[in-house]
C-alpha cells in the first residue's frame, strides 16, 4: 500500500497555474526524489500533500486515507515537514527547538511526557546533535542548524517526512550525512519524500525520482533512468559530465544548453 | 541582556523538570511584595499594622477607608492592568515573531482610547457613571471586529499589522477630532488627562468591570501557548505541526482585545509596559514563547505597580500621570534593549 498517493493533482497560486495534472507516489521504506529547475513546482507538491496550498482538482491519499478527511492533528502525527532554510525567529536552545516535534502528540492542557522526552532523545541522536542540547539554535553552524532542524522533524516520528532542500546550504561532509540519515530513516519504513537539487546526490541516494518541469511530471523512474542526458538537456537544459560510482553515478553539471552558451 | 546574563539565565532555565517553575514563583512572590508595600505608601504613610487594621476597622473610619476604598483596589487595578499588557505584549511578539511586537500594534488600545475620549467630549461621564469605561471597551470590541473580519479571511501578519496601522491612524484622527471640537475646555482637560493613563480614584468598581475581562482574555492567550512555540519555525512548519494558524491569530487578537480594551477602558493608556516586559523576561525562560506569557503577565503587573508607587511618591502638586511615568522609564530602557541587543547580534 503507498503512504502517498497523489492522483491528477492541479495546483493554482494567485490564478496562476503551479501544478497540473500530477500523478505521484510514495511507499514505505522508500526515499522518493523531487528534481527540476526553479520554479518547476517541487516545493508547492510537497506544500499540497500537507495541505497547505488549496487544490484546484486531484486527490490525494496518506496511508490511504483522504487528506481532506484527516484533521489537521491527525495529518501532522502523520506526516512530518522540514520546510526548505526555515527562518528561527527565537534564540530558543536545540532542546526546545527539536521538541516543538512533539506538538502533534500534546493535547492543548498536558505537560509532555516521557514518551515524548525518549522521541526527542532518538532525534539528537539520530541526528547527532544530543551535545548541542543547551546550545542556542541562533549561535550554531550552518552544518549543526540544518541538523538541528532536521531533528525537529524526526522528533515528529512521523510514517512520513517531507524534506525541501535539506542540504543546499551545507558542505559536503554534512550533506551526505543528512542523505545518511534520511536513507537510514527510510530503511526502518518511513517514507521520505525530498527536494533536491544535486544531481549527483538524487543518484546516490534516491530509490525514485519524479523529475518536474512547468507544474508537470517529465519523468519518474529509477535515478539511472530519469536522469538521462537526453531528459537533462531537455529539461535543466544542461549538459553533464558524469562518472558511474558503485552506487550511483556523479553528475556534474558543465554547460548550458543552446545557440549562446560556450 | 549581556550575553553573560544571557547564557546564566538559559543555564538556569533550559531545564523542563520542576525547576522551570521556579521563575514564575518567585515573581508571584515579589508581585505580592510590592503590593503590600504599595498598600504602605501613599500621600498618609500607613505601617503595616495600621493597614491590617484598616481591613478590619469599621467601615466609616479613615483608615479603613483609605485602606479598603482607596489603596486596595488601586493596588489590585494596577496589577490587573500590568498583567493585562504584560502577557498580551508577549503573545502579540509571539504571534508577529518580532520582538518590537506591542498590544498597541493591532489598534485595539487607541480604539478604546477613541471610545473613551468619544464619551468625554459628549460629557455622557454626568449622566452615566460608567460612561468612559463601557464606551471605551465598545471602541476596543469595534477595533477587535474589524480586526477579526480582516485576519478570519485567512490574511498574512503583514496586512494584519497594515490594519493595525489604519486602525491606529483613525482612531488616533477621531481623538485629535475630539480635543480639535472641544466644546469647552474642561473637556478638553478630562481628555488631556484621561489620555495619560492613571490610577487615580479608581474604586473596586473599576476592578469588576476590568478583572472578568482580564481574566478571560488571559486565559485565551495563556491557551495560544503551544502554537506561538511552533511559530518560532515560521508559519509553514507550525501549520504542518498541526496549528491553525488562522485561528491562533484569532486567538491572540480576541485575548489581547479583551484583556488591553478592559485596561484602557479603566486606566486610559499606558504605554511601553507591553513591549518591555517580555525583553526583561525573555532570558529568564530561555526565550521560550509558550513560557514567557505567565512571567511576561507578573512581571507587568510588577511594573505598573511599582510605576504607580513612584507616582505617588513623587513631590510637587500636579499629580504625575502613571501612563507618562511608565513611557518616560520605559522609552530609554527600550533604546537601550536595542542598542544591547544588536551588540549581542554583532
Amino acid at each position: 500500500m503507498s503512504a502517498i498517493r497523489v492522483t491528477a493533482l492541479s495546483v493554482d497560486l494567485g490564478h496562476r497555474p503551479v501544478l497540473s495534472g500530477i500523478d505521484f507516489e510514495a511507499r514505505p521504506g522508500e526515499v522518493v526524489g523531487l528534481i527540476g529547475p526553479n520554479g518547476a513546482g517541487k516545493s508547492t507538491l510537497l506544500r499540497a500533500i500537507l495541505g497547505l496550498v488549496d487544490r484546484r482538482a486531484g486527490k490525494i491519499t496518506i496511508g490511504g486515507t483522504a487528506l481532506e478527511s484527516l484533521k489537521p492533528s491527525e495529518l501532522a502525527k502523520r506526516i512530518a515537514y522540514l520546510p526548505q532554510s526555515p527562518a528561527i525567529h527565537w534564540p530558543v536552545t536545540v532542546e526546545r527547538l527539536v521538541a516543538l516535534g512533539r506538538l502533534p502528540h500534546l493535547d492543548a492542557w498536558h505537560r509532555p511526557g516521557a514518551d515524548d522526552a525518549a522521541a526527542i532523545g532518538r532525534a539528537l541522536e539520530a541526528t547527532d546533535t544530543a551535545g548541542l542540547a543547551r546550545r542556542n539554535v541562533l549561535t550554531l553552524s550552518g552544518g549543526e542548524r540544518a541538523r538541528v532542524l532536521l531533528a525537529r522533524a524526526l522528533a515528529v516520528e512521523a510514517p512520513n517526512l517531507l524534506v525541501d532542500e535539506p542540504v543546499s546550504a551545507l558542505d559536503p561532509y554534512h550533506q551526505f550525512q543528512v542523505m545518511d540519515y534520511l536513507k537510514a530513516y527510510a530503511r526502518k519504513g518511513q517514507t521520505i519524500v525530498v527536494v533536491l537539487h544535486d544531481l549527483s546526490l538524487a543518484s546516490r541516494y534516491t530509490d525514485r525520482l519524479y523529475l518536474i518541469d512547468q507544474g508537470r511530471i517529465a519523468a519518474s523512474g529509477p535515478p539511472g533512468t530519469v536522469l538521462s542526458d537526453d531528459n537533462l538537456e531537455a529539461i535543466y537544459k544542461v549538459q553533464v559530465l558524469r562518472t558511474e560510482g558503485p552506487s550511483g553515478s556523479a553528475i556534474l553539471p558543465w554547460r548550458r544548453v543552446g545557440p549562446e552558451s560556450s | 541582556m549581556t550575553a553573560t546574563a544571557d547564557s546564566d539565565a538559559e543555564r538556569a532555565e533550559s531545564g523542563s523538570g520542576p525547576r522551570a517553575g521556579i521563575f514564575p514563583a518567585l515573581l508571584a512572590l515579589a508581585l505580592v511584595a510590592i503590593m503590600a508595600l504599595a498598600m504602605l505608601i501613599g500621600p498618609v504613610p500607613l505601617t503595616p499594622g495600621e493597614v491590617l487594621d484598616g481591613f478590619f476597622a469599621p467601615v466609616d473610619e479613615s483608615g479603613a477607608i483609605i485602606v479598603r476604598e482607596l489603596r486596595l483596589p488601586r493596588v489590585i487595578l494596577g496589577a490587573i492592568v500590568g498583567a493585562a499588557l504584560g502577557i498580551s505584549g508577549a503573545a502579540m511578539q509571539g504571534l508577529f515573531q518580532n520582538p518590537l511586537a506591542e498590544p498597541g500594534i493591532v489598534g485595539v488600545s487607541a480604539s478604546a482610547s477613541a471610545g473613551a475620549v468619544f464619551a468625554l467630549y459628549f460629557g455622557l461621564t454626568s449622566s452615566i457613571a460608567l460612561a468612559v469605561p463601557v464606551s471605551a471597551m465598545a471602541g476596543a470590541m469595534l477595533g477587535m471586529l474589524i480586526l477579526f473580519a480582516v485576519a478570519m479571511r485567512d490574511a498574512s501578519v503583514l496586512t494584519l499589522i497594515l490594519v493595525g496601522v489604519a486602525l491606529n491612524a483613525f482612531a488616533g484622527a477621531l481623538t485629535a477630532l475630539a480635543l480639535n471640537l472641544s466644546p469647552n475646555p474642561f473637556a478638553l482637560n478630562d481628555i488631556v488627562l484621561w489620555l495619560m493613563g492613571s490610577l487615580t480614584n479608581r474604586s473596586f468598581l473599576d476592578v469588576w468591570l476590568a478583572a472578568p475581562f482580564v481574566m478571560i482574555g488571559g486565559a485565551i492567550l495563556f491557551a495560544s501557548r503551544r502554537g506561538l512555540a511552533a511559530l518560532t519555525l515560521g508559519e509553514e512548519a507550525a501549520r504542518s505541526l498541526g496549528v491553525n494558524v488562522r485561528s491562533l491569530r484569532a486567538q491572540v487578537i480576541a485575548g489581547s482585545a479583551l484583556a488591553v480594551g478592559a485596561s484602557v477602558a479603566v486606566t486610559g493608556a499606558i504605554g511601553f509596559v507591553g513591549l518591555v516586559v517580555p525583553h526583561v523576561v525573555r532570558p529568564f525562560v530561555a526565550h521560550d514563547p509558550a513560557r514567557i506569557l505567565l512571567p511576561s503577565a507578573l512581571g507587568g503587573a510588577i511594573l505598573v505597580v511599582l510605576a504607580d508607587i513612584a507616582v505617588r511618591l513623587a513631590p510637587g502638586g500636579q499629580e504625575l500621570k502613571l501612563g507618562v511615568v511608565t513611557a518616560l522609564l520605559g522609552a530609554p530602557f527600550f533604546l537601550y534593549l536595542v542598542i544591547a541587543t544588536r551588540r549581542a547580534m554583532r
